[in-house]
């Protein structure tokens, strides 16, 4: 289990990460979320031992990690880019290596990985002969050929076509029914809805909500009433009890004010228009993505516009 | 230590057989070749056909024999190197015979020039060869010397003086510099010790411009498509920096072996008769030394830039710095012991140099080779501690290149 216990890592005139703590346990997919400049990369950074926090730790197993420490982890950046005239084996072998295996099991892995990315092929080649997707998969491979116990994967799917991306996916999941503690960081929500049991949502470097998506989804509260209809719905918005009504002309997202059951203003909504189907459902991770953040952002703003007004 | 290794055995295996390094093995050697060697060689080199010229002599003296003489000297093919047609001119037809030759040379006929001898009132007898280039300087010396000889012994005969001792008082004594050391004494070749230590300056300079900036380039294109980090997470900055300064040093060898190999197969007689090559066994830490000392300059600084561009404007001011001991090489040359320059002697920005420089000249006591390198040894250690300080936070910064006042932060913080 990886336990990131109240690390805060500031800068000289900013605070990056400001006491967050979260635990990953293996097994299962950790979902890293945030806007951009959120503090997610300065958080990998300390998970993989890149940057030191300026207080707090992080524990393996309840342990600190000792100096082996980085022989267990495995990194896919977001930025992608590989030595281009290096020959495609003798960089995962480097990078095995350097991860403190031997040159050879390095190369049977190696191997191994090539075969299970189908592109066994390319492993003489150099890397600018390589197309883009090819390289990626490089890439992915340098971050699990040495079997990591912790797995940071930092936008895993950009760049890939949808094929190689059910691959890709194919993999991760294989690794997480292998058991390893596995940190996804993407802005792709549908993804992270689909693959993370747990997610982590960060803001100006702080937690602004976490925990397993069903908990998150549930404090989140506000359930959608999804209907597909025929006819003029725009009295929806005018009924009592509805909050927001998002009308598309045969397809709509009403949401309820707090307190009312979706189900009571449905029979409402019946009269009105011909009704082809309708379902009640829990929020999206990406309609809490953005409600969060907004209400995160008002949140601060407001308050600082409280602090100017009193001064 | 062992991530170290890793990363210098990448380095050199990746460098060893990259396009650039053979190329610079290869073209480094000829241009040296070509710089020192080519003036020499135009300058030196012979015409290849005889050269129609006339003498015109108004004082009357000399023009028979000095005809006679110069008609003997032979090119380097063997043939003669003057054509002299004789033409006997009336004294009083000299201002006009003049004119009609001028025209003659400036309209190129087969004449080249002409050898005019006159009297000044004031300053005696004078010389000139009018032509329409000014001529080879061989030509010129032959003509200035032939004349010479010919007057001095014209002048030496009107005062009765024998033939023998004529011979021995033209005879010129050359002086010789002699350098007395420990183990004798052995003469001294200015042109040979300066060219040495040049020598021997401009390899550093070389082999620095291409490490240097091969390394400051791999640094950014590690920065910038962020591999950075994933060896980070593998090992730490400092064995990261030192792998790189090791595997930049064992590539240099293999660099200077491959020289080595090739000048000794070359010009071996002639370098070992070089005191810079005879004190190899200094020579060689001196340049391990200053080379270690760039480089992990190089290290440093390489961290905080982001673009090629940058990269480029910082190695070039970084190679201006190893290539200023070479201004002070004539001073060094012709007064080893001055008190600047034995300070130069122990600053480790020039110390290498001025001490090489210095070794060729003077005997330079071994009790003070060992406070320059300990001094340069104790250096290295210095900036490669400060340069990973700068290293492991320059390498995880982009955008702009950090201020003087944010890179003091850097060196305080831990």
């Amino acid at each position: 289990m990886l336990e990131v216990k109240n690390i805060r890592k500031e800068y000289k005139n900013v605070v990056a990460v400001d006491d967050v703590s979260f635990k990953v346990e293996p097994g299962k997919i950790f979902g890293l979320l945030g806007p951009n400049g959120a503090g997610k990369t300065t958080t990998i950074r300390m998970i993989l031992d890149i940057i030191k926090p300026t207080a707090g730790e992080i524990l393996i197993d309840g342990k600190q990690p000792g100096k082996e420490f980085q022989k267990y982890t495995g990194y896919l950046p977001e930025e992608r880019g590989l030595y281009k005239k290096s020959k495609v084996l003798d960089i995962i072998k480097y990078f095995g290596c350097l991860k403190g295996m031997t040159p050879k099991d390095a190369e049977n892995e190696g191997i191994q990985w090539l075969k299970r990315l189908e592109i066994t092929d390319y492993k003489k080649r150099k890397v600018q002969e390589l197309s883009k997707g090819n390289q990626q998969k490089i890439q992915f491979i340098i971050a699990v050929v040495h079997n990591p116990r912790i797995l940071v994967l930092d936008e895993p799917f950009s760049g890939f076509d949808p094929i190689n991306q059910e691959i890709v996916r194919d993999e991760i999941l294989r690794l997480k029914e292998e058991g390893r503690t596995i940190i996804l960081s993407t802005h792709q929500m549908d993804m992270a809805e689909k693959m993370c049991e747990t997610i982590f949502l960060i803001a100006n470097g702080k937690e602004v909500t976490g925990g397993p998506i069903k908990e998150v989804k549930r404090r989140f509260g506000k359930e959608i009433i999804k209907i597909e209809y025929e006819g003029n719905g725009d009295f929806i918005k005018g009924l009592p009890g509805v909050k927001t009504a998002d009308l598309y002309g045969n397809f709509g997202e009403i949401e309820t004010e707090d307190g009312i059951d979706p189900n009571s203003v449905l029979p409402a909504i019946f009269n009105g228009v011909a009704l082809r189907s309708f379902s009640i459902e829990a929020p999206t991770l990406n309609r809490i993505f953005i409600d969060t953040i907004k209400q995160n952002e008002n949140g601060t703003s407001s308050k600082q516009n409280n602090q100017g007004a009193t001064r | 230590m062992k991530k170290a290794f890793e990363v210098a055995k990448w380095e050199y295996l990746q460098k060893v057989t990259s396009k650039e390094f053979i190329i610079s093995v290869v073209i480094t050697p000829v241009i040296f070749l070509v710089f020192s060697l080519l003036p020499t060689l135009l300058a030196d080199k012979d015409s290849d056909a005889p050269k129609a010229i006339t003498i015109l002599d108004s004082t009357g003296l000399y023009a028979p024999e000095l005809a006679t003489k110069l008609e003997k000297q032979k090119l380097d093919n063997g043939q003669p190197r003057f054509v002299i047609p004789r033409t006997d001119v009336a004294p009083n037809q000299i201002v006009e015979t003049k004119k009609r030759l001028d025209d003659s040379v400036v309209n190129r006929t087969v004449l080249e020039g002409y050898i005019y001898i006159y009297d000044k009132p004031d300053s005696g007898v004078q010389l000139e060869f009018r032509s329409k280039s000014i001529g080879s300087f061989r030509d010129l010396g032959i003509i200035e010397n032939t004349f010479n000889n010919i007057r001095r012994e014209k002048m030496l005969e009107h005062e009765n003086i024998k033939q023998s001792l004529l011979d021995s008082l033209t005879k010129n004594v050359g002086l010789q510099s002699v350098k007395i050391t420990t183990e004798g004494v052995e003469e001294i070749d200015f042109e040979k010790q300066f060219f040495s230590t040049f020598i021997i300056i401009m390899a550093l300079f070389f082999i620095l411009m291409f490490t240097g900036g091969s390394l400051v380039r791999s640094l950014v294109e590690e920065k910038s498509n962020r591999l950075i980090e994933i060896i980070l997470s593998s090992c730490k900055a400092e064995d990261l920096l030192l792998g790189k300064v090791m595997g930049l040093t064992l590539l240099v060898l293999t660099q200077m072996g491959i020289w080595a190999l090739l000048a000794v197969g070359y010009a071996g007689p002639m370098l070992a008769t070089t005191s810079a090559f005879q004190n190899l066994h200094i020579v060689i830490p001196y340049f391990l030394l200053a080379f270690l000392f760039y480089v992990s300059i190089f290290v440093g600084v390489g961290s905080i830039v982001n673009t090629e561009q940058e990269a480029q404007q910082i190695t070039g001011y970084l190679t201006l710095l190893v290539i200023f001991p070479v201004v002070l090489l004539m001073p060094i040359i012709q007064n080893p012991d001055q008190e600047l320059v034995k300070i130069f002697a122990y600053i480790p920005f020039t110390s290498p140099l001025v001490m090489i420089a210095r070794m060729n000249v003077v005997s330079v006591p071994f009790y003070e080779h060992l406070i320059a390198m300990g001094i340069l040894l104790l250096s290295i250690i210095l900036v490669i501690k400060l340069s990973v300080k700068i290293f492991r936070i320059g390498i995880l910064s982009y955008g702009k290149i950090p201020s003087m006042k944010e890179l003091m932060n850097w060196l305080r913080s831990n």
